[in-house]
């Protein structure tokens, strides 16, 4: 059986104006998973179920085999966790935050530190306050990755930041699941990054998970056909098929299951197949979500 | 105390140092005041301890609301702590702050009374009692603080406490056991002296208790 950093089962928490409706989904050890989701998907409240920082209404939640909320303090030791809006001491400097950490953990390895200080063009005498919002974020990642987390828990820790860093972002998170031992769940809109960097992916929305597998079987399911279809005719939908738009002569199929028999099968319903093309995770989200809402609202 | 309370309360310690220490520079020149001898050189430095002291009780409360102000929180309830720890964390690093002040003043007013013949011993439960309040108050504002999370309820805790000092006073002081001995020349205890102290620091704990508690009932912490 696979070992998981992260399950939940079933779990729901409901506000006034919003609520995560049964959230389930595993990250297996050792592995990225990217949690898609626009603004207020639920995104942020299910990462901070998972910390133990908000406590679910129902459900089962366990980080690092812990459960969740009652064990937090035992994930907490091995879990590191960093948001876009987490803030550090603006009156302190980075060096007085770095010593904080070195007091508290033991496991904090000093010259990785040091090399990360250095890696991102930090300087630790600067205080937070007079730092840029990249800065901050690096600052911000730099305290919790040398604690040598088990698991690292991102919620959008990309926003807002310039290409340049992002990639010294995104590079570093990559280097850490070179032990297989770390895992690391990874929350964004950007789906560049998730598709970068990410071996799962699940796509949340309105509270609710729309789908959750790994990558390469994401990418390998979806397609898209443009077809030309005889005039007075219309698209069948076959087995697979998630939408279809019409315009004149010319069809775009979306396909989420997609079978290499599916062309086949549109040739000989008279249709010709222009092209199949694959998608990028942004278009696939894009879809998701839509088939998703018109699924909830019908 | 668990390692990472003390981290903890270390951490607000250091954050407050400019007002910790402000607050002991003036302290320490207003206690100088005090030793130029005569009455009113003692009056003026007690009024300008208290009044330091008055300012540190409306800032100090900023240590427990402004943690989420300025999104703070997420990053120490991220580390190895839970509510509860954080909540007492805080609770005895900015009480504690106060107290640092608090008892420097009641010592300060202790001496000055024993030491000073014209100034009778009597004024010592009487000095006591009034001193507790000020600082049942403060406790007051810290569990608000705590609980409401809120700048605003706070404020207006600040406030009403501060407003309230006076009233509570004079309430005290209209009691007759409690102002009837201040100018006797030995320190004079009654029982209504001793009980008004003993509930006023029962309320102090019952304050205390009732933040843990409340805390510990809350579900959402960011």
């Amino acid at each position: 059986m696979t070992e998981l950093a992260i399950r939940m089962q079933g779990v729901c928490k409901a506000y006034p104006y919003f609520a995560l409706q049964q959230v389930s989904l595993e990250l297996p050890k050792g592995q990225v998973m990217g949690l898609i989701g626009p603004n207020g998907a639920g995104k942020s409240t299910s990462i901070r179920i998972m910390m133990g920082l908000v406590h679910q209404d129902s459900g089962d939640v366990e980080v690092l085999g812990n459960p969740m909320p009652a064990a937090q303090i035992a994930t907490k030791w091995e879990t590191g966790f960093a948001s876009d809006d987490m803030r550090l001491y603006g009156a302190m400097t980075l060096e007085w935050h770095l010593d904080l950490m070195r007091r508290i953990y033991p496991t904090w390895d000093e010259p990785y530190a040091q090399q990360l200080l250095k890696r991102f063009g930090l300087l630790a005498e600067q205080r937070i306050k007079g730092i840029s919002h990249g800065q901050r974020v690096k600052a911000s990642l730099l305290l919790v990755l040398a604690r040598r987390p088990k698991l690292l828990i991102l919620d959008e820790p990309t926003t807002g930041l310039d290409p340049v860093a992002r990639h010294e972002i995104l590079r570093e998170i990559t280097s850490i699941v070179t032990d297989e031992n770390r895992s690391v769940l990874f929350s964004s809109h950007n789906t560049l990054d998730i598709e970068r960097i990410c071996d799962q992916i699940t796509f949340i929305d309105r509270g609710r998970i729309i789908d959750s597998l790994d990558k390469d079987t994401y990418m390998d399911r979806w397609r898209r056909l443009r077809l030309e279809i005889p005039s007075g005719a219309s698209v069948p939908a076959l087995p697979g098929v998630l939408g279809i738009r019409q315009t004149g002569r010319i069809a775009i199929v979306t396909v989420n299951a997609f079978q290499p028999e599916l062309p086949g099968a549109y040739e000989s319903s008279g249709a010709r197949v222009q092209a199949v093309e694959t998608m990028t995770l942004e278009e696939i989200f894009v879809a998701n979500v839509e088939k998703s809402r018109e699924e909830v609202e019908a | 105390m668990k390692p990472i309370v003390y981290e903890l309360i270390r951490k607000d310690w250091e954050l407050n140092r400019v007002a910790v220490g402000a607050g002991i520079v003036l302290g320490i020149l207003a206690i100088g005041i005090t030793f130029f001898g005569g009455t009113v050189p003692a009056v003026i430095g007690v009024v300008c301890f208290y009044s330091v002291m008055g300012v540190l009780g409306s800032i100090l409360p900023k240590n427990i609301y402004e943690e989420r102000k300025n999104q703070t929180m997420a990053f120490i309830m991220s580390l190895p702590v839970s509510a509860i720890e954080y909540t007492i964390a805080k609770m005895i690093s900015t009480i504690g702050i106060f107290l640092v002040f608090w008892l420097t003043l009641v010592g300060v007013a202790a001496t000055m009374i024993l030491t000073r013949k014209e100034i009778p011993n009597g004024l010592i439960p009487l000095m006591l009692v009034l001193s507790s309040l000020i600082l049942l108050g403060f406790v007051l504002i810290c569990s608000v603080g705590m609980v409401k999370e809120n700048e605003s309820w706070a404020t207006a805790t600040v406030i009403l406490v501060n407003v309230s000092y006076s009233l509570g006073w004079y309430l005290l002081i209209r009691i007759p056991e409690i102002g009837r001995d201040a100018f006797h020349p030995k320190i004079v205890w009654n029982p209504i002296l001793v009980t008004t102290l003993g509930v006023e620091f029962t309320l102090i704990a019952v304050l205390l208790g009732l933040t843990v508690f409340l805390q510990t009932r809350k579900r959402d912490f960011i």
